[in-house]
């Protein structure tokens, strides 16, 4: 909210410069976040909490401001003239007003007759320009005026544009329609509260009245309104319509019941100024419910003791009365009375609130609480989630094994998700996207990986990518989400191996226990021959090469293999720890040798591994490759395995002619399952 | 004797030249080994030592020599196995060559920031915990004292998802504090690390997607200072000792008292500059005593005291590592993810 430093002036004595009462407005809730010369005068921009509607308004915020800084407020004459503006004629008001629906609570109509419609004086307008507004006439600009200097909204109907005598507030009717002042015509639903005269609905309450019968040029009988509604009503009117005003921004954070009246009475004596008009009919003041004026128990200790500041009873009763409530009881117990502006202090931690704000946050010292000891001495349960750590350890394994961490967006659009027609059909759709482009909850990892992908790569970052990701994804059926690691290898013909390797990896240093390794063919994005991991039963991921297509559509360039694995992490967090044992040390050194055979290109590592593995049980304890050799020491069509065996017997010392007989016949059925040779 | 004394001449002579061929490391071990070995052609010498042909003059002066042979060889191979630069013409050790480390990753910088926050906040007493990021409207709003139609959820424009009714992106990541407390009564300690989704378009400093840190602190005797002395004694940890904190009041639905805490610049030492907007101050969190309303929505008793507060990882960072765009994080251009630790 703007304010002109000069108009706050008319309300409150203040003598620091406007950067410093900056700083005290700031420092005590309303935080002044611009400071501009206009002119001879200052432009303060401000932010006022929802909690403060009473801030709205150059009284309100001089009261506030009063009471910061100790200053005194000065009430305008007419603020507390009593004397009624009207002639005493003894007529009634040409109108009635009947309140249909509890959620208008006041009405207060006052009539002027004999207005001269026409433009402001400047310094009316200018104000309303300083403030933003576009000054229309002195009539309307008077309602305006009024709106920013007391906060309450109104409204001036054209008396004569009314049909019949009786003005109405209600609910409107299915098939309504109001064209507005700005010039649109709206659709009116039986949500919304109207304000209609015999025929039809003239405004929308409280947040912009109706074009037909606007104070215009033509106007020579004026109904001014002043009302109170229902600030979620309001809300919800504004917010169905897509219409926010001065006006229901202040009718949604709730305006001052007392204020409705006072008002009426400001704007219709500036209006008689203004135009010439005359009062002639007593005000039509219709009151539905009066709130009730709350009282709330302060415990001057218990402020004390949750604040952790020490503020005398004495004292906190003074800072209460600054802020305009009445206090009475004793030291031990004060009963406190808000203003009827202070809607907002209900309970009393909100009183606690403003004693430590008046009081100053930064005089509350800086302390340590004392749960934690508090805690040790009872059974607590342990509240640190498990799995947090555990995946703290997985993304360190991960870097360690030479992935780098990305972090990508949860929300994917309905273009790219329709290349991936299995998972994509279960992605959760918003319901309000912002734009096409982010339209879904992602179902997987792999869009963001290859999104990423393609960022480096085109950018040039780096020829060669190892990323990892752990993340939620989602499906629109429960469970709803899912933890989830997505890994990627780009721009190396190894890619496929470095992620197969980083996830025996992860399963080794985790102690997964065993991690079972299928192959396959293709899955969703993947091309080709696939592995599908499993723990135990389940189904943990899939790992292969991404498929050309997906890398077209990402403008990742098709000669670069992209090999890409997603990993469900959910069974493995479901896996609480198991309780390290260690085994003991083997007494007696392994003996170590290395076998270098020739096979067959089509002869698979894993079927090698394993012949090898049955034929050496059971003294063959470890087997490793340790080197894959094509080239010209091998014949064509042939391919080298070079395997590191570690041979053990437990305690006892094996004999050189037991390792021997093992080695043999692991060369014998070698050459008898594949046709290898040695090399 | 004589052919003994020259057939240890020649085997000194022998490994002097193949040594100074300079055999690479496996060559000259194994020429060690065939000298100086257990079997080696020394021990030979030693081994004839004991033959009955010789007096003890003889032998005397024989294991005199095959000592001094023996000294002179291990020195020869010393020299030979430990490279003294100039001493021999083979490859010599460059110390100037990039030194070899097995590539690693790194993580990013927003799970970085938020290990750090949290576990700041662990060394305070505070235990990590994790919640959805599919909420419900109840654990989002209103459990939290923000009821529909209410101006305060302005502040906090919500993904709703179709043909999920009730359900919606959280806003923050205070919903966890209703389904902790749902589950476990004071007194407790926990900060809660997590994603967190507002209907913001995306720019330099807004995204729809971003991280917090929040922290919920129950227990008898809690007190608004308490807040204050957490929060100060992790800004110190995050930021460096002389890191100041301000406390400005502020509005939340779920606290009362509420407050904004700020970071004093430390670029302009809060005199004000163009990275705190003239301010000097750089707001980074917000905090307050729980409201009783949140309590009451738990079913925790009347008279219950505790403290929140969330921060926001992103923002954080971009003030503790000078970046300037929120993007930054989301596209995961390596030259910017290697600039972190």
């Amino acid at each position: 909210m703007k304010i002109l430093l000069s108009w706050l002036k008319e309300f409150v004595e203040l003598s620091i410069p406007p950067a410093a009462l900056g700083e005290r407005l700031t420092m005590a809730g309303t935080e002044v976040t611009g400071l501009a010369r206009a002119g001879s005068d200052w432009l303060l921009e401000m932010e006022v909490t929802p909690n403060r509607p009473d801030l709205l308004s150059y009284l309100g915020l001089a009261r506030e401001t009063a009471a910061i800084l100790g200053r005194r407020f000065r009430s305008p004459r007419w603020l507390t003239r009593r004397c009624a503006p009207w002639s005493s004629s003894g007529k009634p008001a040409p109108i009635a007003i009947h309140l249909e629906d509890r959620d208008c609570r006041r009405y207060v109509g006052i009539v002027i007759e004999g207005v001269t419609v026409k433009p402001s004086p400047p310094p009316i307008a200018e104000r309303l320009a300083a403030m933003g507004l576009r000054p229309v006439n002195n009539v309307v600009d008077a309602t305006n005026l009024v709106l920013f200097e007391l906060g309450q909204p109104l409204h001036a109907f054209d008396l004569d544009a009314l049909k019949g005598q009786t003005l109405r507030v209600r609910r409107s009717r299915t098939g309504e329609k109001l064209l507005t002042i700005d010039g649109q015509t709206r659709e009116l639903s039986p949500e919304l509260l109207v304000i209609a005269d015999e025929e039809r609905p003239v405004a929308l309450a409280g947040v912009m009245g109706g074009r037909e019968t606007e104070v215009g040029p033509q106007t020579r009988r004026v109904l001014l309104e002043s009302a109170w509604f229902d600030p979620a009503r309001v809300r919800r009117a504004s917010r169905n319509l897509h219409l926010a005003t001065d006006s229901s921004y202040r009718f949604e954070r709730g305006v001052d019941f007392q204020m409705v009246w006072t008002a009426a009475l400001r704007a219709a004596r500036l209006i008689q100024e203004l135009s010439g008009g005359r009062l002639d009919y007593p005000p039509v003041d219709v009151v539905q419910e009066k709130p009730s004026r709350r009282r709330i128990t302060l415990y001057p200790q218990r402020a004390q003791r949750t604040l952790g500041m020490l503020i005398y009873p004495a004292q906190q009763r003074r800072l209460l009365e600054k802020i305009g409530c009445s206090v009475t009881g004793n030291v031990k117990r004060w009963t406190v009375s808000p203003p009827s502006w202070r809607r907002d202090l209900a309970i009393p931690e909100d009183l606690h609130e403003e004693l430590a704000r008046l009081w100053g946050y930064e005089r509350c010292p800086a302390t340590l609480p004392a749960v934690s000891r508090q805690a040790l001495g009872r059974s607590l349960k342990p509240a640190e989630d498990p799995w947090m750590e555990r995946e703290k350890l997985l993304k360190l394994l991960l870097t360690e094994a030479g992935f780098q961490e990305i972090v990508t967006y949860s929300l994917v659009s309905e273009e790219i998700l329709s290349r991936f027609p299995e998972s994509g059909r279960a992605a959760p759709r918003l319901q309000n996207p912002l734009s096409a482009e982010f339209t879904h909850l992602r179902p997987q990892l792999m869009i963001g990986a290859l999104r990423s992908a393609a960022v480096n790569l085109l950018r040039k970052s780096a020829e060669r990518l190892q990323f990892f990701e752990t993340g939620k994804v989602f499906s629109s059926t429960a469970p709803l989400e899912r933890r989830a690691l997505s890994l990627l290898a780009a721009g190396t013909p190894e890619g496929f191996l470095a992620v197969k390797g980083a996830v025996q990896f992860l399963a080794d240093r985790m102690d997964l226990g065993a991690v079972r390794e299928e192959e396959g063919q293709g899955a969703e994005g993947l091309k080709g021959p696939v592995l599908r991991f499993y723990l135990g039963k389940e189904l943990l991921g899939v790992c292969g090469m991404v498929e050309e297509g997906l890398l077209n559509a990402f403008e990742i360039p098709t000669h670069l293999p992209v090999a890409f694995a997603q990993m469900d992490l959910e069974p493995i967090a479901e896996r609480s720890d198991s309780p390290l044992q260690i085994r003991p040390l083997p007494k007696v050194p392994p003996v170590v040798q290395d076998l270098a055979i020739v096979v067959p290109e089509e002869t698979p590592h894993g079927a090698a591994r394993e012949t090898i593995l049955k034929a050496g049980d059971p003294l063959l304890k470890e087997l490793a490759l340790i080197d894959l050799y094509r080239g010209p020491q091998v014949p064509p069509g042939q391919k080298s395995f070079c395997f590191r065996l570690s041979y053990s017997a437990g305690d006892r010392t094996l004999t050189d002619s037991e390792v021997a007989a093992s080695h043999l016949k692991i060369v014998e059925t070698l050459k008898a399952r594949f046709g290898a040779t040695l090399r | 004797m004589e052919e003994l004394l020259r057939g240890l001449e020649g085997l000194l002579g022998e490994v002097r030249e193949k040594l100074s061929g300079s055999p690479d490391p496996q060559a000259a071990e194994a020429l060690r080994l065939q000298a100086l070995g257990r079997r080696g052609r020394l021990n030979e010498y030693f081994s004839r030592l004991s033959e009955p042909q010789w007096n003890p003059k003889e032998r005397s002066a024989l294991g005199q020599r095959l000592n001094a042979v023996k000294k002179e060889l291990t020195q020869l191979f010393d020299e030979r196995l430990t490279q003294r630069p100039g001493a021999s013409r083979g490859p010599h050790l460059d110390l100037t060559l990039p030194g070899f480390c097995p590539p690693a990753g790194r993580l990013h910088p927003l799970t970085q920031t938020t290990d750090r926050i949290t576990a700041i906040f662990r060394g305070l007493g505070f235990s990590a915990v994790e919640g959805p990021e599919i909420e419900t409207e109840e654990n989002n709003f209103e459990a939290l004292n923000i009821p529909a139609d209410h101006p305060s959820r302005e502040s906090f424009d919500t993904f709703y998802l179709q043909s999920l009714p009730k359900l919606l992106l959280r806003s923050h990541t205070s919903p966890v504090q209703i389904r902790f407390m749902k589950a476990q009564g004071p007194p407790f300690k926990i900060v809660v690390p997590g994603r967190v989704f507002r209907r913001d378009a995306v720019d330099a400093s807004h995204c729809f997607q971003f991280h917090q840190v929040e922290g919920l602190a129950v227990g008898p005797g809690i007190t608004f200072g308490d807040l204050k002395g957490t929060l100060l004694a992790w800004a110190k940890q995050m930021f460096g000792g002389q890191a100041r904190l301000r406390f400005r009041p502020h509005y939340f639905p779920f606290t009362e008292p509420s407050a904004e805490g700020d970071l004093a610049c430390s670029l302009c030492q809060s005199r004000g500059c163009s990275v705190c907007g003239q301010k000097g101050w750089l707001e980074i969190l917000g905090c307050g005593m729980v409201h009783p309303a949140v309590f009451k929505a738990v079913g925790f008793p009347a008279g219950t005291v505790g403290f929140a507060f969330g921060m926001g990882v992103e923002r954080i960072a971009m003030l503790k590592y000078g970046i300037n765009d929120i993007r930054l994080f989301y596209e995961n251009d390596i030259r910017f993810l290697q600039q972190f630790p």
